[in-house]
């Protein structure tokens, strides 16, 4: 008996991260919960400004429990099989919600074959989440790594095992969701919390957004060069000799994304059945979308690096030289805006200088996003 | 006394709201309109090749545009509403069975009678047409469609996208090798809304279906008063300058030719 006080102790201490495994077994019947009080706090959601309304499903409305439950959920290794892979590991904070590499590392070490995406304002996108778009919601898409067999490699079984004999858990899916008995902690109640957590990871504090939805005054909050690096961004001819045509793929207000897929001509294919990676085309089974991806939003886009599905270009300045040469054709790329630009030296750094001032440290450093285990 | 009274005023209140909706709701119909994009009469499949009348080819890679202010008119001029607004994008019809198939808006509860006139407008009206349609409730078109459609730079819904690649070269290849002309017509803006009107006579036959059936000619788009559009015209491919609207406009005025309802 004493023995299994001391283990619970230590599995304690060890939270989150412990391989606890071998603590200690809750009753068959489950553990009662109705002593810890349930009273959910709806969280207030603030637009900023230029945004669109936000779809949020019926079933999981925004609590402060349940974002509570979501962050921790999201920085803790429990979820998979060796308690060393969190959600933050491929999705890190200080990345912008990415992981600075190509590709992604999961347990074990193994090496997937897509770059991590930036988790930021996502929860405005509705057509489809992952380079493909296969998973259609946050809570759909919440499901998929833990049983990724190069991510998180574990069962989702094996972990509401885990989260049910947890204390923690077992206090905080109480507070969120009012379960009666830790039994009832399930795979659907993690992806909402997780859900939660991510739909208020918000950003709106960049220097575009100040320019351009916050009515900054001040008049030289934009350098000449990234005004007319947002002239070339959004081919205003009328005050620049050269278009960039990358709103056509990535405007959407203030998002920074037309959340639609295209081919941006990267890939040098002789035909559309000769992609390495299909992207959407493997999910929709048609093949005029092989080789597409999703235009993803280019907000916070030099703390992303590397850059595209499969974390080709290490740069910005890659990135722009792509463009400008016009990439690869095959027949569903959009010639219209991926075609040689003809971009000067002096046009290519105020393109970049425009895509900086996307950047917004707020967000990267706000306290509600960080790890709550540190 | 007092709360019996305000029940009853509730009570009241509930039958005269309830009691409007039934007088409105008469003999009713459903109508759908359905819409398919031809090439020349024939149904238009994306990312594929056409003979454009000038002997080239043609690669057509997108068509998209926004209807709005759907209408039956009867004989006294009043009005019955159909659709407020509604996006159809035929891009994705990329085999002839999904060219065969029209994309079909429903409007439910349409008065039975009989009409004279159908009006239909191509773009967003001037009232929708501004960055706070992306606050309109989900499911909206105009909300559901902000991100793709939305010209920030413009302060406007793109009415109208059509895109492609002309195989200027004549050798029978499209290609994107300089030589070939990619083109991208992008319209929008409150000046280029077009209204278009059918003079027809319309039944609507209570607790039926009537199908009204359009169609949209590609090539009619391209049908200028002054000819066929040139596309071998490098100043006449795209349409990305707010400050000349003058191409964006013609082809937006010949929906007038394209759009036909059989
Ligand atoms: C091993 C690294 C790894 C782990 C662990 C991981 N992810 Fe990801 N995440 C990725 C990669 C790679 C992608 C893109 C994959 C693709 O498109 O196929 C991605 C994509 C996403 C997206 C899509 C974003 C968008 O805009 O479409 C979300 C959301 C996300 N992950 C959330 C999570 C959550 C929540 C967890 C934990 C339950 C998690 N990820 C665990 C690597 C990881
Ligand atoms: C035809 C649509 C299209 C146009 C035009 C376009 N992009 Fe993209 N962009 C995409 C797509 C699709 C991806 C993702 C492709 C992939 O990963 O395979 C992408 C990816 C990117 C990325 C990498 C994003 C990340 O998270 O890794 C950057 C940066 C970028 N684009 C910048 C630009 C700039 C700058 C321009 C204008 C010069 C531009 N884009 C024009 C569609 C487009």
């Amino acid at each position: 008996m004493k023995h299994y006080f001391l283990l619970f102790f230590v599995a304690m201490a060890l939270v989150p991260a412990c391989k606890d495994d071998d603590g200690p077994q809750p009753p068959a019947d489950g553990v009662d919960l109705t002593d810890i009080p349930y009273s959910p706090t709806a969280y207030q959601l603030e637009l900023p400004p230029g945004f669109p309304s936000m779809n949020i499903p019926a079933d999981n409305p925004l609590t402060e429990q349940g974002i509570d439950l979501g962050r921790h959920l999201f920085f803790d290794p429990i979820l998979s099989v060796d308690s060393t892979i969190s959600c933050a590991s491929c999705h890190d904070p200080k990345f912008s919600f990415t992981d600075g590499k190509a590709f992604s590392t999961g347990v074990d070490g193994q090496i997937g074959t897509r770059s991590s995406m930036a988790i930021i304002n996502a929860a405005f996108f509705e057509n489809g989440l992952f380079w493909d778009g296969r998973a259609a919601s946050l809570e759909d898409q919440a499901l998929q790594p833990v049983e990724n067999p190069i991510e998180m490699a574990e069962s989702w079984d094996n972990v509401e095992k885990k989260l049910r004999r947890h204390p923690l858990y077992q206090k905080k899916f109480r507070e969120a969701f009012g379960i009666k008995n830790s039994k009832e902690i399930t795979r659907d109640l993690a992806a909402k919390a997780i859900a939660q957590f991510e739909r208020i990871l918000i950003s709106a504090n960049s220097k575009f957004d100040k320019k351009f939805y916050q009515n900054d005054p001040d008049p030289f909050l934009f350098s000449d060069l990234e005004t007319d690096g947002y002239f070339i961004y959004f081919d205003d001819l009328s005050n620049s000799q050269v278009a960039g045509h990358c709103a056509h793929c990535h405007d959407g207000g203030p998002l920074l994304t037309s959340d639609d897929y295209f081919n941006n001509g990267i890939e040098d294919v002789a035909t559309l059945d000769d992609f390495p990676d299909p992207g959407r085309g493997a999910v929709t089974g048609k093949r005029s979308d092989n080789g597409k991806f999703r235009a993803p939003t280019l907000r916070n886009i030099a703390l992303t690096a590397p850059y595209m599905h499969d974390g080709r270009f290490q740069t910005l300045e890659e990135v722009v030289d792509h463009y400008n040469s016009g990439g690869h054709f095959v027949e569903n790329v959009n010639a219209q805006s991926i075609q040689p630009l003809h971009l000067s030296e002096y046009d290519k750094q105020a393109l970049i200088a425009f895509l900086n001032t996307f950047t917004d440290t707020n967000f990267v450093n706000n306290p509600l996003f960080q790890n709550p285990f540190e | 006394m007092k709360l019996l009274k305000a029940a009853s005023l509730l009570f009241f209140a509930i039958i005269l709201a309830t009691g409007c909706k039934d007088d409105d709701s008469g003999p009713s119909a459903t109508v759908n309109l359905n819409f398919l994009a031809t090439y020349d009469g024939n149904p238009l499949v994306f990312q594929q090749t056409y003979d454009y009348p000038d002997g080239h080819k043609l690669l057509i890679q997108k068509l998209d545009f926004y209807i709005s202010n759907v209408a039956l008119i009867d004989a006294n001029g009043n009005k019955t509403e159909l659709v407020d607004v509604d996006f159809l994008d035929f891009t994705e019809n990329t085999s002839l069975a999904e060219a065969e198939t029209p994309l079909t808006i429903t409007a439910t509860k349409i008065p039975a009678g009989s009409y004279t006139n159908l009006q239909i407008g191509i773009g967003v009206p001037a009232n929708l047409n501004n960055e706070d349609a992306n606050k309109l409730p989900v499911g909206n078109p105009l909300r559901d469609t902000y991100n793709a459609q939305f010209w920030s730079d413009w302060g406007s819904f793109i009415f109208l996208k059509s895109e492609g690649i002309y195989d200027n070269d004549n050798d029978g290849t499209i290609e994107n090798n300089g030589e070939d002309h990619p083109f991208g017509h992008h319209c929008g803006t409150n000046e280029s809304y077009v209204l278009l009107n059918f003079n027809k006579p319309i039944e609507v036959v209570a607790n039926e279906t009537l199908d009204l059936n359009f169609s949209v000619d590609w090539l009619q788009l391209y049908n200028h008063d002054s000819g066929m559009h040139d596309f071998s015209d490098p100043t006449k491919l795209y349409t990305h300058n707010p400050n000349d609207l003058t191409l964006a406009k013609q082809i937006m005025a010949n929906f007038v030719k394209a759009l036909s309802l059989n």
